[in-house]
């Protein structure tokens, strides 16, 4: 009836989308903890979650030490990047706007990369401070490149995806470059990105950039929708518009260039992660990036499962997944008629 | 024309006027020296030729624009130094063509009018729901709430923007050309509206408009502008004028005043300087002179 409060579905429909996805997730986590190299049945999983750290158990060690944070990581991270997306999709109002896009993950994993394998005396906690400004940085040479009186999606992904191309080129370089002096895995790992050796090191350095970043996301979601109805407009009802885009986009840098900092540069989830969403609940973004956030680990998690588990005793690094389902799924995006490219 | 607010208005305007304002984009200055009064409690028409600075205007005045000098004062106070919700509270625009986002409902565009009272976090009221249920009520919106913005008619998601206007509860309205995209029937049901409006709730509207007609049958009050100037501002019988029409839009017009409105009424004869113009001077040169007259005398 009139007056209530709005939403863009009926609420059934929102509690079944939510209610299934949370669903999956739990599913995901207890299937995730006892996939792997030592297949560990549902019944030990449960015990080692319960029962605690045990020295002689091998079933808990597993579980505890080096599944589970890295299970947490990947959840973690997916979700970033997904809010991420969807934060640059409604702030540039550009479909195809997304922290891998826009060079952002380019440049945070570029920095990274230089920071692990060329400085590796270098405080672990500056990781993502140090991924944050490169990150930043490249997101802001991709928008100087691209603007002219205004920026295009078009010009914006195509100058994003050349500044991706230098900065990739350029961590590769340092990969080999140091491959000499470091662990041909590690450097390896920081080509794609992947959650191989992540564990409750990087979980602790991770968990304050998560949980600040996603708050502070879910609580300035509906500016998003404000600024959506046009600049005029926005301003018109009192918003201000230039502090509330730089506040987003903010936000937005610095979940994508933390995530990246701890895993390196996973593709495609901020990009396709949105879409789906928005596909299936409409563009209330007070709503898109809860349910984002949730999608988007749902993906990594199980992109994670697949890339460690498919080809036994060899580690397949998550990043290649994300690529694997996210990029004909762009092709698929681009080949649509214009008009339903749209936020 | 003339209403007393009803109590819908929650930070009543006494007074909206631009001092020496001075406007332009980049470096091209395109009004200058503009005072301006906004006739409160009436309709006011601002008219002129593309490019004259009209919208320019209207922009400034509802702080989308920001002045090269001189200021926009309500109540007194300068809104450049106002914070922006504080003039949301009291002022609603409707730009040009705003565009529609996918998926958005006639319900959620009017909840958005609620943005400049509500807190940091966006949380919503029973005074925001009375506020929206109260907008569609008058915009004669209620079965249309939860259809999607794009799926309506021209005139209907106009009137969808101008109840999401009103759920602001401003005691001023401007709007940019609401009309011009849109048929004539859905023009008139526009207007008809913001009349309706003006009556019973007393908000005071200010629109850009390019139909002459509309604007002299519609509103209380005339601006010309021409060339980023005010040409003459007043009762549409004084501003509509074949005067007007031919300096300021070189047209050459007869003005009738329509029986039943009063109100007056062109109707366009031919462009001043236009080519049936200067054929039209040539012949009556030629006539003369072959018929002995001194050239440029008396016919």
């Amino acid at each position: 009836m009139i007056g209530r409060l709005p939403q863009s579905r009926t609420t059934a429909w929102w509690l079944v989308v939510v209610g299934g996805l949370l669903t999956v997730v739990a599913v995901a986590v207890v299937v995730s903890l006892g996939l792997g190299q030592v297949n560990i049945p549902v019944g030990d999983v449960w015990a080692a979650l319960t029962g605690g750290h045990e020295e002689g158990n091998l079933a808990s060690r597993i579980v505890l030490d080096l599944r589970l944070p890295r299970l947490a990581l990947a959840l973690l991270v997916g979700a970033q990047l997904a809010v991420s997306g969807a934060i640059l999709q409604g702030v540039t109002r550009n479909a195809l706007a997304s922290p891998d896009l826009l060079g952002v993950t380019a440049g945070a994993g570029f920095v990274a990369v230089i920071l692990v394998l060329v400085i590796p005396d270098a405080p672990r906690a500056l990781l993502p401070f140090a991924a944050l400004a490169g990150g930043a940085a490249s997101g802001t040479i991709v928008y100087l490149i691209a603007w002219k009186q205004g920026v295009s999606p078009e010009r914006l992904a195509l100058t994003g995806i050349a500044v991706t191309a230098i900065f990739q080129a350029a961590v590769t370089a340092v990969v080999t470059l140091s491959v000499e002096n470091n662990n041909v895995q590690l450097a390896l790992q920081w080509l794609t990105g992947s959650l191989y050796g992540r564990g409750w090191e990087d979980l602790w350095l991770l968990l304050p950039w998560s949980v600040a970043g996603i708050t502070v996301a879910l609580v300035v979601a509906h500016k998003v929708n404000l600024l959506l109805l046009g600049d005029h407009v926005a301003a018109g009802l009192g918003m201000r518009i230039e502090q509330a885009r730089m506040t987003l986009v903010g936000i937005a840098v610095m979940l994508a260039a933390s995530a990246v900092s701890i895993t390196g540069t996973v593709a495609f989830i901020g990009l396709v992660i949105p879409h789906l969403v928005r596909l299936l609940i409409g563009a209330d973004h007070r709503l898109v990036l809860p349910v984002s956030a949730i999608a988007g680990a749902i993906l990594l998690l199980v992109a994670d499962d697949i890339a460690r588990t498919v080809v036994p005793s060899l580690e397949i690094p998550a990043g290649l997944l994300t690529a694997l389902i996210g990029a004909p799924y762009f092709i698929y995006l681009i080949t649509r008629s214009k008009t339903r490219i749209s936020v | 024309m003339n209403a007393q607010p009803t109590g819908y208005v929650t930070r009543p305007v006494t007074e909206l006027r631009a001092e020496d304002l001075v406007l332009g984009y980049d470096s091209r200055v395109v009004v200058e020296n503009l005072n301006l009064d906004v006739p409160m409690g009436r309709i006011t028409a601002v008219v002129g030729p593309n490019g004259c600075g009209k919208s320019t205007i209207l922009r400034a005045i509802a702080r989308l624009l920001k002045p090269k000098g001189g200021s926009v004062l309500l109540d007194g106070h300068a809104i450049a130094r106002m914070p922006t919700k504080e003039v949301a509270r009291r002022m609603a625009i409707l730009p040009q063509g705003p565009s529609s986002p996918e998926g958005l409902t006639v319900e959620r565009l009017v909840w958005h009018g609620r943005y400049p009272h509500q807190g940091f976090l966006g949380t919503s009221t029973a005074a925001d729901a009375e506020a929206v249920a109260w907008a569609l009520a008058q915009t004669h919106l209620e079965s249309f709430a939860t259809r999607l913005l794009d799926s309506l008619s021209g005139g209907e998601r106009q009137r969808a923007w101008i109840a999401m206007a009103l759920a602001q509860q401003t005691a001023v309205l401007l709007l940019d050309e609401p009309t011009t995209f849109l048929d004539l029937g859905h023009q008139l049901e526009v207007l008809e509206l913001l009349a309706e409006l003006n009556q019973t709730q007393g908000i005071t509207i200010m629109m850009v408009l390019h139909e002459l007609n509309q604007a002299a049958r519609y509103t209380d009050h005339m601006i010309a502008v021409h060339d980023g100037k005010i040409w003459h501002q007043g009762d549409p019988v004084e501003v509509l004028t074949e005067e007007l029409l031919h300096e300021v839009f070189g047209v050459r017009a007869q003005v009738l005043i329509d029986e039943q409105s009063g109100k007056p009424h062109c109707v366009p004869l031919a462009r001043s300087n236009g080519i049936a113009e200067q054929a039209k001077a040539a012949l009556e040169t030629a006539a003369q002179a072959a018929a002995g007259r001194p050239v440029g005398g008396p016919a």
